[in-house]
């Protein structure tokens, strides 16, 4: 009894030692409950509190004009030791608030701020690329599921042709050549990131193509595609969070963006000290990004794991660009 | 004698509450509002104190929670004043947030064309050319309503839609940075409003509301068009007696109104985001209607009450982040303002006991 | 028994005080008219009974108990009923609706229409006051939505009913008619306390009379000791000469003239047909008619606010069948509007800028008002006009309504016209009143101004008019210089006088 009451004790101790981090976060306008960046850093948060002991704040914003209110209104407050911005539309009230509050610790996720106070978390996009178009080269040489036709085709749908969707693609591309199976990929873009009935249509074009397995890395409008492989009955690939609810038949696994995992790495720096403001490039090493099981054969996913420890490792080459890709 | 004098200081004092009749309805709103409030805040389990004492020092506390205050007050000054003016011809012009969008795409392209420009023509410029989109986006529904008698609450709500797609669409089909932002470039640094507190965002859009807020009072009060105008919303049979075309008068009242919702936008892109970027708007058309609702549509009315909504709204920031109290409550006080100045009889009767 | 007691009331309006110590005894089952000119002070006395206004000091006493009368409801559950001058009906409701709003039969938490209709239908049967009963308020005439008002009072059980100025806008059938009813009443034991300018009717109706002037009681009669130049003098406080008198005076070039005007209607009715009218300077044209005759659509075709289907308006030479009202009122064409409070004022403005409706820019330089100015001419007018008022600043719905009237008619009459269009221009006002607008309308005559006088008043049309056209169903069945009361009573309610003459009258249009 008297143990028990000493390890309480203690435990509290700690608590109360570790509890002098404070962590204020301001999500992105969708607020909480929008299944993806913000719940997944709420996620983070709730870890790391866990974890770390540390206390948190946050805020949600209902509009673009008020990030700077909350961001200075936090920082004002002198209370934090770090204060973390989730979605790249806080860039610009990030920069001029981090100018203003020099002393102030800041973390943005997803998007580069360029100041020395404001350590920038971004992804390898190409990695979670990789390891999603390797698994889709595998399954379309599959027999004996319906969702499988005859064609040796996969697809990737962009949301629009820029630089980090394109390492996606790349990404993409290179695992499915990895594969070396004579599966070829197919690539396009909506050119939106809300328009689900533009990536619908343009999925069921690959798939009239042959494509079976198409991955959406296109916001909103990868909606679409998810949408089209329910209808038709062939695979999708999710992004960012797990999206396997919307079509539990038919997605087979997602390209997953981790911003828990992420939100944690960014406040462990801090714990540890070992905050700087510089650009973080995070990846698989980091279980920042990855792919979640799905509907993912057990063979498959141990082919994957056996790729992911190379690309960890540094053994395989993955381009940012789609020129690159051989 | 002394019946007489109490009498008398009777008499004085219903001459000075008929005086400000108005203003004692509001303001009784306003405090029932919050009493209601607080009974809220008690009954979710917070502290009442605690939570307005949040409320008043995360708007007013200090300088820049001040300056935030009176950030947030501008566009509802705008958007409200839009309001008023479709009132004072009878429509309800429930299009201020198109308008406002239209109003800032159209600033923020034309700054860019017109960099070349020096300040003094390139800001008023802009401005006018804001308005001038807002006005545009005013007219169909004015217009609609004079030939087809299309009420304005249902065309002014699609072109809401209408307006906030559009500019969306040709953002991002033409003017579109580079970057995964829905959003223009910067604007030039010439044609950005200057702060009059460093970092506050609160820049000289205030004078400029100030200034449009007593145009428009002098408008209605002493101008012909403004008196024609009113005349149409007050009694559209009397007005046509007069020889006033009255469907002449609601286009343009509704022009007059879209102008101002145009301003609205405008000075958001030339003071606080310097871009204009989808979705920026947390609905300052549709708080500009019940900040007309309070204010009793007249433009010194507008200006009281856009500070009292930009306050709730910049203090329930404070509330949200260090009292803890969501800011949905933010929400229901502002809804129990409208609720209460709506239901004046309400107020009357408890008034006069 | 004294049903009603009013001890020493006193009402103020700021300083105004508008009933002085007024001492009123009402007795079960009579009918008591109240007279006074306009702004004696009626309506408020009323709206105090009715529990509208709070008086400064004084007490009423209801069925010999002193009681206090806080709000209407309060009024309607002591079983009062007010029929108010400007009637208080919702357009787009149905009568029905109208009638039982606020007080519905329910079955099982619902308004129970059926119920409700077989109640009003019941009331109305009761009492001769036929209405249509699912009709909306917005498509019945002037003397249908009255008998809703009354039947809205009696659904709701009251003992004594409270008319004011109930016959100002009726037709004198629909006066007859309404007379009728207030014996039923009568002799079913209500008590009825009746407002009135027209001494003829308060002879014809009452049992009692009260004459009120400038806010005090002047005296209470039995209606059998008293006569209309009593009555007259008792209000005004001086001799009225009943009738005016005309000059003779000499035509001049034709200002106004209609030529074959027809309109047709939406559902291709007809509602004018082949309208000829033609006036001289100096001359006063009467136009009678029982209302809804097309007097309404002919006064909006002549102003511009209803496109003619065919035909011509030809004002001092030019044509204005298409013109734009503005240009109308340019051109010098002055117009006293039938409804004064729905078109001739905005009831939310003060007087100044009341003043100025529909000679707006005359006042106007650089696009501002020129307030000055503006306040300068208000004062001219309603001194000249005699409109009383405390200030300048006050909302014209302050006024009384004879006030009204007279503000409209002032401002028409100042703005130097060629034309006047005059459209029951003593409907509400006072027999000083009257003779003062009459006196008023002769004045123009004399300046050369050509004038048509639109009237249900056959006094009114015989005693200014120099020559008459009847009209009946839009056309325009009669035209002559003199006429007996009968005669014009009988061609306005669409009788034949004799074929003679209706021969004559075809003869005359088709010479023109
Ligand atoms: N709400 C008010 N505020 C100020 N003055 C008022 C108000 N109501 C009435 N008055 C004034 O009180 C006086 C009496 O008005 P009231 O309406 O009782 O007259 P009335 O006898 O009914 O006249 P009418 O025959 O013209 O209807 C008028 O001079 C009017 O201007
Ligand atoms: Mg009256």
């Amino acid at each position: 009894m008297k143990k028990v009451f000493v390890t309480m004790l203690i435990l509290v101790f700690t608590v109360c030692v570790f509890a002098e981090v404070n962590v204020a976060i301001v999500f992105a306008t969708g607020g909480l409950g929008d299944k993806s960046f913000n719940d997944a850093a709420m996620e983070g948060m709730k870890m790391a509190k866990e974890q770390y002991a540390i206390e948190y704040d946050f805020a949600e914003p209902s509009a673009i004009t008020e990030y700077e209110t909350y961001l200075a209104q936090f920082a004002n407050s002198k209370k934090y030791d770090l204060i973390i911005s989730i979605g790249f539309d806080q860039a610009d009230a990030l920069t001029k608030i981090s100018e203003r509050f020099a002393e102030q610790n800041f973390a943005i996720i997803d998007m580069v701020v360029m100041n020395p106070n404001v350590a920038s978390y971004v992804f390898k996009e190409q990695e979670r690329g990789f390891m999603v178009g390797y698994a889709s080269a595998l399954m379309t040489i599959k027999t004996g599921d319906v969702r499988i036709n005859e064609d040796k085709l996969v697809g990737v749908i962009g949301g629009m042709k820029i630089p980090l969707i394109d390492a996606n693609i790349a990404g993409f591309m290179t695992g499915v050549n990895y594969a070396d199976n004579g599966v070829k990929s197919i690539h396009s873009y909506v050119n939106h990131w809300a328009d689900p009935a533009k990536g619908k249509e343009l999925t069921l074009s690959m798939y009239e193509q042959g494509a079976d397995v198409v991955w959406g890395a296109a916001g909103r409008s990868g909606l679409g595609v998810i949408n089209a492989s329910k209808e038709k009955n062939f695979y999708s690939i999710g992004a960012d969070s797990d999206q396997g609810y919307l079509a539990p038949e038919n997605v087979l696994t997602n390209g997953m963006k981790r911003v828990d995992n992420t939100v944690k790495i960014a406040i462990k720096d801090v714990i540890d000290g070992k905050f700087e403001g510089k650009i973080y490039s995070l990846g698989l090493k980091e279980d920042a990004l990855g792919y979640s099981l799905n509907l993912l054969p057990e063979d498959v996913i141990a082919e994957l794991e056996i790729a992911k420890k190379k690309i960890i490792a540094g053994e395989i080459e993955i381009p940012a660009t789609i020129e690159e890709v051989k | 004698m002394k019946r007489f004098w109490k009498q008398g200081i009777e008499f004085e004092m219903i001459k000075i509450f008929k005086k400000y009749e108005n203003s004692i309805y509001s303001f009784t709103a306003i405090l029932l509002a919050f009493l209601v409030g607080s009974i809220l805040i008690h009954l979710s389990g917070f502290s009442v104190i605690k939570a307005y004492s949040a409320l008043f020092d995360g708007a007013f506390g200090n300088v820049f929670n001040l300056t935030q205050t009176l950030m947030n007050t501008i566009p509802l000054i705008f958007t409200g004043l839009a309001v008023a003016i479709g009132f004072k011809s009878g429509l309800f012009n429930i299009g201020g947030e198109g308008q406002m969008y239209l109003g800032a795409f159209a600033t923020a392209i034309a700054t860019i064309y017109l960099s070349f420009l020096p300040v003094y023509i390139l800001i008023p410029l802009v401005l006018i050319i804001g308005g001038l989109a807002g006005s545009a986006w005013g007219f169909v529904p004015g217009y609609l309503k004079a030939k087809t008698g299309a009420h304005e609450v249902v065309t002014t709500i699609m072109m809401n839609y209408i307006g906030i797609l559009i500019t969306s669409y040709l953002l991002l089909k033409y003017f579109k940075e580079e970057g995964p932002i829905p959003q223009t470039a910067l604007i030039p640094e010439s044609a950005r409003l200057p702060e009059l507190v460093e970092y506050s965002r609160l820049t000289w859009a205030i004078f400029i509301a100030v200034f449009v807020i007593i145009i428009i009072d002098i408008f209605f009060k002493r101008t012909e068009l403004g008196y024609k105008i009113q005349t149409v919303g007050e009694n559209r049979s009397a007005a046509e007696y007069a020889g006033i075309n009255s469907n002449k008068m609601m286009v343009l009242s509704m022009m007059i109104s879209g102008f101002v919702a145009g301003l609205a936008g405008s000075t958001i892109v030339m003071g606080v985001l310097h871009r204009f970027i989808t979705n920026f708007s947390p609905g300052y058309g549709f708080t500009g209607i019940a900040v007309a609702v309070l204010g009793k549509n007249k433009p010194w009315g507008v200006l009281f009450a856009a500070i009292l909504f930009g306050a709730l709204q910049t203090g329930g920031i404070t509330m949200q982040l260090f009292a803890k109290i969501p800011m949905d409550l933010i929400v229901i006080i502002q809804g129990l303002v409208i609720l209460f100045v709506a239901a004046p009889i309400l107020i009357k009767k408890l008034l006069r006991k | 028994m004294n049903i009603i007691e009013f001890k020493s009331i006193i009402k103020k309006f700021g300083d105004f005080i508008a009933n002085d110590k007024i001492d009123l005894i009402i007795k079960k089952g009579e009918i008591h008219c109240l007279l006074g000119e306009n702004g004696a002070g009626k309506t408020t006395l009323m709206n105090i009974l009715f529990g509208l206004y709070k008086p400064e000091e004084g007490k009423i006493f209801l069925r010999e108990k002193p009681c206090k009368i806080n709000n209407p409801h309060k009024a309607i559950e002591l079983g009062l009923g007010m029929i108010h001058q400007h009637f208080m009906l919702i357009d787009r409701l149905t009568t029905t609706e109208n009638i039982i709003v606020g007080e519905e039969p329910l079955k099982n938490g619902l308004v129970d229409m059926k119920k409700a209709r077989e109640q009003v239908k019941q009331i109305s049967d009761n009492y001769h006051l036929a209405i249509k009963i699912d009709e909306k308020i917005e498509n019945i005439s002037v003397g249908e939505q009255q008998r809703v008002e009354i039947l809205k009072v009696l659904f709701r059980k009251a003992e004594i009913l409270i008319f004011d100025e109930p016959t100002a806008v009726l037709t004198p059938q629909e006066v007859n008619n309404l007379f009728t009813t207030l014996r039923e009443l009568k002799a079913g034991g209500k008590t009825i306390i009746f407002i009135t300018h027209k001494l003829e009717e308060t002879m014809n109706i009452s049992d009692r009379v009260t004459v009120l002037r400038k806010g005090k009681v002047i005296s209470t009669v039995n209606t059998c000791d008293t006569s209309p130049k009593k009555l007259a003098r008792m209000m005004v406080g001086r001799e009225v000469l009943l009738n005016v008198n005309k000059e003779k005076g000499d035509l001049g070039d034709k200002v106004l003239e209609v030529k074959d005007l027809s309109l047709i209607g939406k559902h291709k009715n007809i509602i004018l047909k082949n309208i000829n009218i033609s006036i001289r300077k100096g001359e006063i044209v009467g136009l009678a008619g029982v209302s809804g005759n097309g007097q309404l659509e002919l006064e909006e075709c002549l102003t511009g606010l209803r496109k003619v289907t065919s035909g011509k308006i030809i004002l001092g030479g030019d044509e204005i069948t298409h013109t734009p009202t503005r240009i109308r009122r340019k051109k010098g064409f002055s117009h006293i509007p039938s409804d004064c409070l729905k078109r001739g004022l905005v009831s939310t403005y003060d007087l100044t800028k009341n003043i100025i409706l529909g000679n707006q820019d005359s006042f106007t330089k650089n696009g501002f008002l020129q307030q000055n100015d503006i306040n300068e001419y208000c004062k001219e007018v309603i001194e000249k006009f005699d409109v009383r008022c405390q200030s300048l600043n006050e909302s014209v719905n302050n006024l009384s309504g004879g006030n009204q009237q007279k503000l409209v008619i002032g401002r028409e009459l100042s703005t130097n016209p060629k034309f006047i269009l005059a459209a029951q221009p003593t409907r509400g006002v006072d027999v000083g009143a009257i003779e003062f607008i009459h006196n008023n309308i002769l004045k123009m005559r004399k300046q050369k101004k050509a004038i048509l006088l639109i009237s249900a008043e056959l006094e009114e049309l015989l005693s200014l008019a120099d020559r008459i056209l009847v009209i009946y169903e839009g056309k325009i069945v009669s035209e002559k210089n003199n006429y007996t009361k009968e005669e014009l009573g009988l061609l306005m309610a669409g009788k034949k006088a004799s074929d003679e003459e209706i021969l004559e009258t075809g003869n005359r249009i088709r010479n023109d």
